[in-house]
């Protein structure tokens, strides 16, 4: 009887100890004691009166990490390849036949995917430098 | 047109990344998730920048962190330039800005931080001087931003005031910051003004957060007129010649053909071309 006593004790003991702790840790008594896993973050969006006068000056290009995904649905025979040496000369040579923006998207997206998903080595290296060089010296042909 | 040839090694070697600004745009992003679809994030270890227009002065400003955040590293040009190493931010970088600059050569350069100095901390604290709860804990910080909505983006000027919330005892004060995001722009009549974007704040965890958001959130959003008044009254200061276009570049930027190297949360530099006469 007395032992099982002892082991109530001893265990309402160690409950007492873990549950002020607990309460001192959610009431902040001590600096650094809250609980900090749970902030509250807030952002809302705001329609000024001051933007009716507003004169757009600038604009953004933003690479979006869906573009290959969908380059691939719309561009199958450029993304579809056994050899990615022949893939990335069969998007220079297009883009040399007809500098245009969806062929020069191919050049850079191509290149990019390949080299960092399917192969890297000195001679796809050299086949996007080439890409590149063309990109500059050839700038594509607008509306 | 100008874009960056990022590697994986030193001396343009390893895997590789294209970042490039097709368009010619002001602002061409390589934001966190496509560097990191790419298995690019914390791999760059030299580049190589082209440019096809020498006329117009580009930079290349790598970011350590996503969402264009903290340590930058930015480099300028408007020819081809090599950039074989980066001791200092070697394996670091996760997003990566691309900004073809105003060809005008008249530009104005403001560094917001220093202009403002410590009296937006007492503008600040006039402001707060009405709430007996709430007292400024720290200098307010004026930060860099580039928010993203899908394929729109937008820059701004991040205003975060650090506060702390006094609560009754037995409880310790908690801390607190009010955010507005302020979109600076031209008017028709070639002004600088600017309106608050956005507005928010966040509250450090405990039991008490609840009760002190719901006191905090009508007061912070009470205050964006006065935000907005105070912010056009100091811009009227700057309104010495008639701008055409207001820009920003993270950190502090001495000159827009200069490399720097700095950090978001240290200043914001506003780029505003001008006309002659």
């Amino acid at each position: 009887m007395t032992v099982f006593l002892i082991a109530i004790l001893a265990i309402s003991a160690i409950s007492l100890v873990f549950n002020a702790g607990y309460i001192v840790h959610e009431l902040g008594i001590y600096p650094h004691t809250k609980n900090r896993k749970t902030p509250v973050e807030r952002k809302f969006m705001h329609r000024s009166l001051y933007d009716k006068d507003r004169k757009k000056t600038h604009d953004f290009y933003i690479t979006h990490h869906m573009t290959i995904e969908l380059r691939k649905l719309g561009h199958k025979d450029i993304y579809t390849f056994k050899d990615p040496y022949e893939a990335l000369e069969k998007v220079i040579r297009r883009y040399e036949e007809l500098p245009v923006r969806s062929r020069y998207d191919d050049l850079v997206h191509l290149s990019n995917y390949i080299s960092n998903t399917v192969k890297s080595d000195e001679r796809i290296n050299q086949l996007i430098e080439r890409a590149i060089d063309i990109s500059v010296s050839k700038p594509f042909k607008t509306n | 047109m100008a874009h960056a040839h990022l590697f994986q090694h030193n001396n343009f070697t390893g895997r590789q990344m294209i970042a490039d600004n097709p368009d010619g745009v002001r602002y061409a992003l390589t934001p966190f998730a496509t560097m990191s679809a790419l298995s690019f994030n914390d791999i760059t270890s030299s580049l190589r920048l082209h440019s096809s227009t020498p006329a117009i002065p580009s930079m290349c400003i790598l970011f350590e962190h996503a969402g264009f955040n903290g340590n930058v590293k930015a480099f300028a040009f408007n020819a081809n330039r090599d950039i074989s190493s980066l001791p200092g931010f070697n394996d670091v970088t996760s997003s990566v800005l691309i900004v073809e600059h105003d060809p005008n050569p008249n530009k104005t350069i403001l560094k917001l931080r220093q202009l403002a100095g410590n009296r937006i901390n007492s503008a600040i604290d006039d402001n707060l001087s009405g709430i007996s709860e709430v007292s400024r804990s720290g200098d307010v910080k004026l930060k860099f931003v580039i928010d993203l909505d899908g394929l729109v983006g937008i820059d701004l000027v991040l205003v975060e005031i650090p506060v702390k919330v006094h609560t009754p005892w037995p409880f310790s004060d908690y801390s607190a910051k009010i955010r507005y995001w302020i979109n600076l722009f031209i008017d028709g009549s070639n002004r600088l003004q600017g309106f608050v974007n956005a507005w928010g704040y966040w509250i450090e965890g405990g039991i008490l957060t609840g009760s002190i958001e719901g006191k905090l959130k009508p007061q912070v959003e009470a205050n964006i007129g006065a935000v907005e008044s105070n912010l056009n009254s100091m811009l009227r200061e700057v309104n010495f010649h008639r701008w055409t276009d207001v820009y920003l570049l993270p950190g502090s930027s001495n000159l827009v053909t200069d490399d720097y190297d700095s950090n978001v949360n240290d200043e914001v530099s506003v780029i505003l071309p001008y006309m002659e006469g």
